[in-house]
């Protein structure tokens, strides 16, 4: 039976995409339906890095942090993959990025921990810092890897790394003691402190485990692309966001599916509107206009309907107090 | 409280309040020694003026919002679009560009401003949606190429005429910041919203009129980086509220209420342009550059939240 | 009191140093070709050393970026500045507009620098005017690359420099005839229904005449352009480029070749990496202008069929005319515009025996020197527009490696 309801739960969340992927077959039938699969492979590979920055985003903002400079790292982590390779190949590539990923994401979250007051500045600061470190790293250097280094691109190593990413994220989301210690801190901080959890330990972790999946996804795009180039500044302030809108929509079916699936669906939805749009001749820097536009209505829906329904509990709350003191006077 | 305590509090106190000047002399003497002098010739005091210029102006007008603890992301594309549309009347009047520059400004700040005062969403957030909403359609709206202007405007981008308006401008906002209750009701709610609200004040006025100021200041900058660079694009006023927000920082403005004073505006944007020009004059390599920016930035940051708590009366 | 005391004493310290330090001096010119990036303390006097040429400063804007365009650019002119007995001042705007590029050469002319480089594709239409003017304010000789013939500078620009004594010229390349010639190399190797990644249209860049160029060898040769992408939010990322790819593939199916008019250097690694996937190598080929970093790989698959670049001698040809002035030789009156070259490499081949010398310095020391009448009393006027002129790969080969 729950295997059941999951099952429905999942039909009903992949309701976005299959509506989005009709909309765009109805406008576009030669790109969306005339390729047969090649456009669902399309979109579900070329999904994959949205979906696993916005895992390794969505670990800050359970602890109530929100990390825009994941992004950055992600291509600070590609270029630094681009000198490993050339200084020993594929292995050393893999082993040496994650080794960064660790060591740099170790350093930022002791940044961010020793900042107490949790500012979005903060954040601001740490991507302008990592993008520049990556701009210093591929100066005066070539940034692009050999084909025996892009095995991770092709199937079945793509949906390998995603759904081995996917389970990773997922145990230790529903099934960790750091995930619920997460939640704890994310839903009531003076209550988790009360109840012992170590605020700064439980952050500081939970921003490591999103620079170790900004390093999963570095290995990916770089295998993809076979090379990268350094974005300076805030430039890619841009990938967090279509992250970040993964994450509101995974919110938006959170009642149907799971978050770890939900944001892979979202991700989804995402990428199969990127395809659309261009296919119809929108023009694709009208993504950003568009994208931005929904994530603030998609934002102010879910504080309203979450600011009503906390309002609703504590009329609840209140009422059964209410309730309460009633019956003990009567009792008296 | 102990003799000792106090006396522990007090250098800490005298750290937060004189940062700012240090840093600020010690970017002028290193990068003194490193370009042997020609920091201050007077051609490089005319380009540290001229680069300052915007961020003065920017940092002036957003006081009242960092005082509220908050910050204008928005600033960047409201440079832009307030570029666009004045590049796109000046070739029928200059003047009538000026007003088109201010008046598109401010109505984006005050479309900030409304639904920073209405909408229970983080301004952050808001302000960075709304910057990605208006810069997605610049490029389809200019073809994507530069608005031009006319050549006669180059003229009023003389360094006396920046000077001018900067002290003038200056001289409002101080006014306004410290001797009227706009400044002081800002302070209050960032030291305290709740606080605030309780005593009366008006939270919705204040965070509207605080984006205002910030609109009339992106107004202002797109002017004269139009009269700078002879037309406009989407690329013009690329990453202005980072630098902005950075410079107050540097300024000593690393939070809100009332440790946001008025000369934080004017420290912050001198050592930005001081630091960027001594660094290009001393061959920094951009990416090294951002680099020790952000670092600073960080730095700054980690420092004043360390030592704030020592900042109590 | 305590902020006024720091202040007041960091400032007497500073100004003290002023007093006692040069003006206008604190940048330096890289020691050797091979490390640009490095410098060295300016050693250099009114007359360069041991050739007995005048000395000067020329400046010239350096994006750091290594890329098979930034980086010989970089390295042939830092060649040339050093050959001619000059001083090379170089500057590093902060991104990659108008505006920043404006604020590196008020930096320029600060260092008191007797000429200066500009690229007139960082400028545009737009800024040029005002980089005209400030250079004109300044004194300083000025002259344009990688931008149009005079009479396309626009009228706001041409205003200015046109009559203008300090005007060095401007340097153009036939982006029609690049564009053209691409298209008709995939013509020629069966490839006519193309897909195409460039920069946005409009009215300024050079996309249009490239634009122009494909719309010609569309008529000429009966190719079709099936579908384009040009978001550079897209066309700025290796990844970019492999997602345009596969979009393209999965969409047109019958595609068989790609043109690349632009952003080739950041896309060109992920668009190989995307048909060597699709394991469409032997039937799908590509044309790009602009030269990328690793060529070679790209040649040997045999994706890359054509490439036109290497136009990296402008400043070179500009550091000349300066040099000619300054040594009190002027070969021409006023400013003027040069047809400088492409290098274009039609074949996998062509590419492959390229880069066999590409890091090679296109004029070498003894070549520079001729180009000064103190030196050469023969080279003139037409000299030099010959010598612009016949730069190529042949001309490279025949100068350096005919044997």
């Amino acid at each position: 039976m729950a295997i059941l309801n999951k099952v429905k739960g999942i039909l009903f969340g992949l309701i976005l995409p299959i509506i989005v992927y009709a909309f765009f077959s109805i406008l576009r039938p030669a790109v969306f339906l005339g390729s047969g699969f090649g456009t669902i492979y399309t979109v579900l590979v070329q999904s994959i890095t949205t979906c696993i920055l916005a895992w390794g985003m969505y670990y800050s903002m359970t602890v109530g942090a929100l990390d825009f400079s994941i992004a950055a790292e992600m291509i600070l982590y590609e270029i630094m993959a681009t000198i490993y390779y050339q200084m020993g190949g594929f292995w050393l590539m893999v082993v040496l990025t994650m080794v960064s990923a660790f060591v740099v994401g170790a350093v930022k979250a002791l940044i961010k921990e020793l900042i107490a007051v949790k500012s979005m500045v903060v954040g601001l600061g740490l991507t302008y810092v990592l993008a520049s470190l990556g701009e210093v790293l591929s100066t005066n250097r070539s940034t692009v890897i050999g084909g025996d280094a892009t095995i991770l691109a092709g199937a079945p190593y793509n949906f390998i790394i995603l759904i081995g990413t996917g389970i990773i994220m997922w145990f230790l989301l529903n099934k960790s003691r750091f995930g619920a210690q997460a939640r704890a801190v994310g839903g009531n901080l003076a209550l988790a402190k009360a109840a012992g959890i170590k605020d700064h330990v439980v952050g500081f972790k939970a921003s490591l485990v999103g620079s170790v999946f900004a390093g999963i996804a570095a290995i990916f795009t770089l295998s993809r692309g076979a090379g990268v180039t350094a974005q300076t500044g805030l430039t890619s302030m841009g990938s967090a966001f279509s992250s970040l809108m993964c994450v509101f929509i995974s919110m938006f079916i959170g009642k149907f599916v799971n978050t770890t699936a939900g944001i892979y669906i979202g991700a989804v939805s995402m990428s199969i509107i990127s395809i659309g749009l261009v296919s119809i001749g929108f023009d694709s820097e009208l993504n950003s206009t568009v994208t931005s536009a929904f994530l603030l209505v998609l934002m102010t829906y879910t504080i309203i309907t979450g600011a009503r329904s906390a309002d609703k509990v504590r009329r609840e709350v209140a009422a059964a107090r209410i309730r309460k003191d009633k019956n003990t006077g009567s009792n008296s | 409280m102990s003799e000792q305590k106090r006396e522990k509090m007090s250098w800490q106190r005298t750290v937060l309040k004189v940062y700012p000047f240090v840093i600020l002399a010690a970017v002028l003497l290193v990068f003194g020694i490193l370009t042997g002098g020609s920091l201050f010739s007077s051609r490089n005091l005319e380009n540290i003026l001229d680069q300052s210029f915007q961020y003065l102006i920017g940092c002036m007008a957003a006081l009242f919002i960092f005082a509220q603890g908050e910050q204008d992301f928005a600033m960047a594309s409201n440079v832009a679009l307030s570029a666009i549309a004045a590049a796109a009347v000046s070739q029928i009047s200059v003047p009538l560009a000026l007003v088109v520059a201010l008046a598109v400004g401010l109505a984006i700040g005050c479309i900030c401003g409304g639904m920073y005062a209405k909408l229970p969403i983080p301004v952050f957030f808001l302000t960075m949606c709304i910057g990605n909403v208006i810069s997605g359609f610049l490029g389809p709206l200019t073809n994507y190429s530069s608005v031009r202007t006319p050549v006669s405007m180059l003229d009023l981008d003389n360094a006396i005429l920046k000077l001018a308006v900067a002290v003038v401008f200056g001289v409002i906002i101080y006014i306004l910041y410290n001797r009227t209750r706009y400044g002081k009701n800002s302070r209050a709610i960032g030291a305290s919203s709740t606080v605030a609200k309780l005593s009366g004040i008006n939270l919705s006025k204040y965070k509207f009129a605080a984006f205002v100021f910030t609109g009339l200041a992106a107004g202002i900058v797109a002017f004269f980086s139009i009269c700078k660079s002879g037309g406009a694009s989407k690329a013009t006023g690329t990453m202005f509220h980072f630098n902005v927000m950075v410079a107050m920082a540097l300024g000593g403005a690393t939070t809100g209420g009332p440790k946001v004073k008025f000369i934080c505006a004017i420290i912050g944007p001198l050592i930005i342009s001081v630091l960027t020009l001594g660094m290009n004059l001393a061959s920094v390599p951009v990416g090294m550059q951002n680099l020790l920016k952000g670092a600073l930035f960080l730095c700054v940051m980690v420092l004043s939240d360390r030592l704030s708590k020592f900042d109590i009366d | 009191m305590k902020k006024l005391l720091a202040l007041l004493l960091a400032l007497i310290m500073v100004l003290s140093l002023a007093a006692c330090g040069q003006e206008g001096g604190g940048t330096q010119e890289p020691d050797n070709t091979e490390d640009p990036g490095t410098s060295e303390p300016d050693e250099g006097g009114d007359e360069g050393g041991d050739t007995g040429l005048v000395n000067f400063r020329m400046g010239y804007f350096d994006t750091g970026s290594q890329d098979g365009t930034s980086t010989p650019l970089r390295n042939n002119l830092v060649a040339a500045i050093e050959s001619l007995g000059a001083t090379g001042v170089p500057v590093q705007p902060a991104e990659s507009t108008s505006d920043a590029y404006l604020d590196a050469l008020d930096t320029l002319l600060s260092q008191d620098v007797d000429a200066v480089a500009l690229p007139w594709v960082s400028f545009m239409y737009a800024g040029s005017p005002a980089a005209v003017k400030k250079c004109e304010d300044a004194g300083v000789y000025y002259g344009f690359y990688w931008g149009p013939a005079m009479e396309d500078l626009g009228e706001d620009t041409l205003s200015i420099c046109q009559d203008s004594e300090l005007f060095l010229g401007c340097f153009y390349q036939n982006e029609t005839d690049a564009a053209y010639s691409a298209m008709e190399t995939l013509h020629n190797y069966g490839c006519d229904q193309i897909g195409y990644i460039g920069l946005a249209a409009s009215n300024e860049m050079q996309e249009n005449s490239r634009d122009y160029g494909c719309q010609l060898a569309i008529e000429d040769f009966g190719m079709e352009i099936l579908v384009e992408q040009r978001d550079t939010n897209v066309t700025l990322t290796a990844e970019g480029g492999a997602t345009t790819v596969e979009n393209f593939l999965t969409a047109y199916p019958e595609m068989d070749g790609l043109i690349i008019a632009g952003n080739t250097q950041f896309v060109m690694p992920g668009v190989h990496q995307a048909i060597t996937a699709a394991g469409r190598e032997d039937d799908f080929k590509v044309a790009a202008i602009d030269f990328p970093d690793d060529m070679a790989t790209y040649a040997e698959s045999g994706v890359l069929v054509y490439d036109s670049g290497g136009h990296v001698t402008g400043p070179v040809y500009l550091t000349i005319l300066a040099a000619n002035i300054m040594n009190g030789t002027p070969l021409a009156e006023g400013g003027q515009s040069y047809n400088q070259q492409y290098i274009k490499l039609t074949s996998s081949e062509e590419i492959m025996g390229w880069m066999e010398i590409e890091d090679e310095i296109v004029y070498n020391t003894d070549e520079l020197l001729q180009c000064l009448q103190v030196n050469n009393p023969d080279f003139d006027l037409d000299a030099f527009v010959e010598m612009v002129e016949s730069y190529s790969y042949s001309d490279i080969m025949e100068r350096h490696h005919s044997e």
